[in-house]
């Protein structure tokens, strides 16, 4: 039996095939890669044409109040965006945008629409400290500025608004015991920021006791993402960065599932086949071995590549993308929001939960292709219709969340997949895991039926 | 010893009876030619032979093994090629060999070795089977079924692609084989090509035997027939044996070797009876045949 799969593994990695496809798997890979490294601009700011503004205040009639506020409401603007050209490095403009924009508004709002002279002069002399602090690059002033705000804010309020401008202190106390400056490529401010501008939404939802629906889960996302983003504070570990092979790697099933995917099939649906359409079927028979032990063998070849098809593509994707986006990542966890509990896994044990959970769906694809390859002795057929296979049942299980015929309920595609163990989520059709284990199960047992019964009494045709 | 035993194999496909009673031996040293027209049945006897289509009726017994329930040890000391010599293309000869020696427990690599010397493969034994021609795979299939050491030998067609020194050197081949003891059996539609070679043949048509003949039969229609020109054939009546007669009164017919016929010409004339004319016309296998299953081939 072990002479047998040797035999096979030889005929198979010697098969052009296999290459074209790994030479295409490679390609893939480096471009996915690339795709990983490459900062995607997401947040295309708006750009702000500060001439239209100007020409549209010559044309506003200040006696109007209405006028009035627009224009000082452009002023500010222009003034905004002048400062954050004059200062345009990313901190400069966190802090233009988030700290200054008030106190010109005031400015502008003291002098046209208050018109109080005085008042204005000390907002004036006011910006032009901060611009100073700005120009020297003295970001933490503004962090102390906002820090005594605080205080005196928690000093002076109660109830649920103490408690958001509590937390937000511990915030920025935080970001100044850790000296975390205002720069939005680093992640700690990033996870910092998000706090910052989710705490409002959060503890008011938090104190809510009648939540609607769409609330909960707002509130269920606001837990998961504020627990997350403390995680990262408290360990200083960039989780969340997506440009890393750390990301590729948690993200591998579904970046390099299609493969899995061929290679499964391609193997699957040519093993016994292609014996056929060569002709050497013939003389695999005529060896002194069973017609059981020659399917088995082929069989166990299959279910042995499989997953060693696959560490090889986790081989190759390391190594790949290792000298592309580098290895650093690698040494920071996994998080797993389960049940409302943070549980960190290392990259390489997450990475095997998550195939050891998918392999069903190889596998039982693997055996369809498996048993067509079989049943039609026709390499192409099997293939194809594999591919088919698996695309019609996971339609299928689609509609079988729409639709509830009891038919749909025999769809594989609702059981196979058990990443949601792994994910710390629902099955996402309900099945229990039993329940999974038993339909899965009933599949092989069929397949593996008509598979060996076909095999066994086929008469090999004369040509 | 027989080492091949099919009695009355019936092979039913549908409706369709494709082989009707088939019954042959193959003994040691034996080179048996299996002949019939494409399609009379050859290639369906052979694969139920090997267990490669299901057997109807009857039984297959090889080395004393029915190969329908001890199929192992039946196909065990089998070596064969069916219809076309067919490998993994993208393997080297050599590779193809070396799937095969792995198949059996009792092959090793110096097995390889002498096979390819054997069929004279050495120099292009380790280049891709793609770029071989027809006969070198020929070559190939029977360095393949000789790899284990069988003691029965199936071949299926496997002059088809040789050139006529690849046909001499099978021929010469399976004479050796079949002196060490080894069982030969060899299909084709042509008998002339193994006139020289087989010791038995099995006539097949429509799926049933219609002769099976041995060496002592073979050689008694190998010999040729004469027509010969005498002044006067009565007077040569007591020179005539065995199937020779006279035609008319100044032809006679008789069966004779080439060696006879100059002694029994110089007979003639030692009788004094004239020789005008002496017309040899081969009498093939073939014909033999033809004539014995009615014209039915």
């Amino acid at each position: 039996m072990i002479r047998l799969i040797h035999n096979e593994i030889v005929k198979l990695i010697n098969k052009k095939s296999f290459y074209i496809v790994t030479i295409i798997f490679i390609l893939f890979c480096i471009l996915t890669n690339i795709i990983y490294k490459t900062p995607l601009n997401s947040d295309v700011e708006e750009k702000i044409n500060i001439e239209e503004l100007k020409q549209e205040n010559l044309t506003f009639d200040l006696d109007s109040e209405e006028d009035l506020i627009k224009y000082v409401d452009n002023l500010t603007t222009i003034k905004i965006e002048e400062l954050k050209v004059a200062y345009s490095d990313t901190v400069s403009n966190y802090i233009i945008n988030h700290f200054m924009y008030s106190d010109i508004y005031d400015y502008y709002e003291q002098q046209y629409i208050l018109e109080d002279e005085n008042l204005a002069n000390d907002t004036k002399r006011q910006i032009d400290l901060e611009i100073k602090y700005l120009e020297n690059h003295d970001w933490q002033y503004f962090l102390d500025e906002r820090i005594n705000y605080l205080e005196n804010r928690v000093k002076n309020t109660s109830g649920i608004e103490q408690e958001r401008y509590e937390k937000l202190l511990e915030i920025a106390n935080y970001r100044k015991q850790e000296n975390i400056v205002y720069d939005s490529n680093n992640y700690l401010h990033r996870s910092l920021e998000f706090i910052e501008e989710n705490t409002y939404e959060y503890v008011n939802l938090l104190h809510d006791d009648d939540l609607t629906e769409e609330e909960v889960s707002r509130l269920d996302y606001l837990n998961e993402e504020m627990a997350i983003h403390e995680y990262v504070l408290k360990n200083k570990q960039d989780v969340l960065n997506e440009h890393t092979l750390r990301a590729v790697f948690m993200n591998f099933p579904g970046e390099f599932g299609l493969f899995i995917l061929i290679y499964t099939i391609m193997i699957a649906g040519s093993i016994v086949s292609e014996e056929y359409s060569r002709g050497t079927i013939k003389t695999l028979l005529v060896a002194p071995y069973k017609r059981i032990t020659i399917l088995t063998s082929k069989l166990l070849t299959v279910l042995i590549l499989i997953p060693v098809v696959i560490v090889f593509m986790c081989l190759f994707e390391l190594l790949i993308g290792g000298i592309i986006i580098g290895f650093d990542s690698l040494s920071i966890p996994v998080l797993i929001n389960s049940l409302g509990v943070i549980k960190t896994y290392s990259v390489i044990n997450y990475l095997v939960m998550l195939l050891l959970a998918n392999l069903p769906v190889y596998l039982i694809i693997a055996l369809f292709a498996f048993t067509l390859s079989v049943v039609t002795t026709s390499t192409s057929a099997a293939i194809t219709l594999s591919f088919l296979f698996y695309l019609m049942v996971n339609i299928l299980a689609n509609l079988a969340n729409i639709y509830n015929f009891p038919i749909f309920k025999a769809c594989v595609a609702l059981y196979w997949d058990f990443s949601y163990l792994v994910l710390g989520i629902k099955q996402p059709f309900g099945a229990s895991l039993g329940l999974s284990i038993m339909v899965l199960f009933i599949y092989i047992v069929i397949m593996l039926c008509i598979s060996y019964v076909i095999f066994q009494n086929k008469d090999v045709k004369n040509c | 010893m027989n080492i091949l035993k099919i009695d009355k194999l019936v092979k039913k496909i549908g409706n369709k009876e494709i082989l009707k009673n088939v019954s042959f031996e193959v003994n040691e040293k034996d080179i048996l030619a299996f002949i019939g027209a494409n399609g009379a049945g050859k290639t369906t006897t052979i694969k139920c032979i090997l267990g490669l289509q299901k057997i109807t009726r009857g039984t297959i017994k090889i080395n004393g093994y029915d190969i329908k329930k001890d199929f192992k040890k039946a196909i065990s000391r089998v070596g064969a090629i069916v219809e076309n010599p067919d490998f993994y293309l993208y393997l080297t000869g050599f590779e193809n060999l070396k799937l095969y020696a792995r198949m059996h427990t009792n092959v090793l690599e110096d097995d390889i070795y002498r096979v390819v010397e054997l069929v004279g493969l050495e120099k292009s034994i380790h280049e891709k089977v793609s770029k071989y021609s027809l006969g070198m795979k020929e070559r190939l299939g029977i360095a393949l079924s000789l790899l284990h050491s069988p003691n029965l030998l199936v071949l299926d067609e496997p002059t088809n692609g040789l050139d006529p020194e690849g046909i001499k050197d099978l021929r010469v081949l399976l004479k050796r084989l079949a002196k060490t003891g080894v069982g030969i059996v060899i299909s084709s539609h042509n008998l002339s090509e193994l006139e020289n070679l087989c010791n038995k043949v099995v006539i097949i048509s429509n799926g049933e035997v219609i002769d099976v003949a041995t060496i002592e039969q073979l050689t008694a229609l190998d010999k040729s027939k004469y027509t010969i020109k005498v002044s006067d054939s009565k007077k040569c009546k007591s020179l005539l044996n065995g199937e020779d007669k006279i035609i008319d009164d100044e032809h006679i017919l008789v069966l004779k070797d080439e060696e006879d016929i100059a002694l029994f010409i110089k007979e003639l004339v030692l009788n004094n009876i004239l020789v005008y004319e002496v017309i040899k016309s081969n009498l093939t296998l073939e014909e033999a045949f033809i004539k014995k299953a009615g014209g039915k081939i």
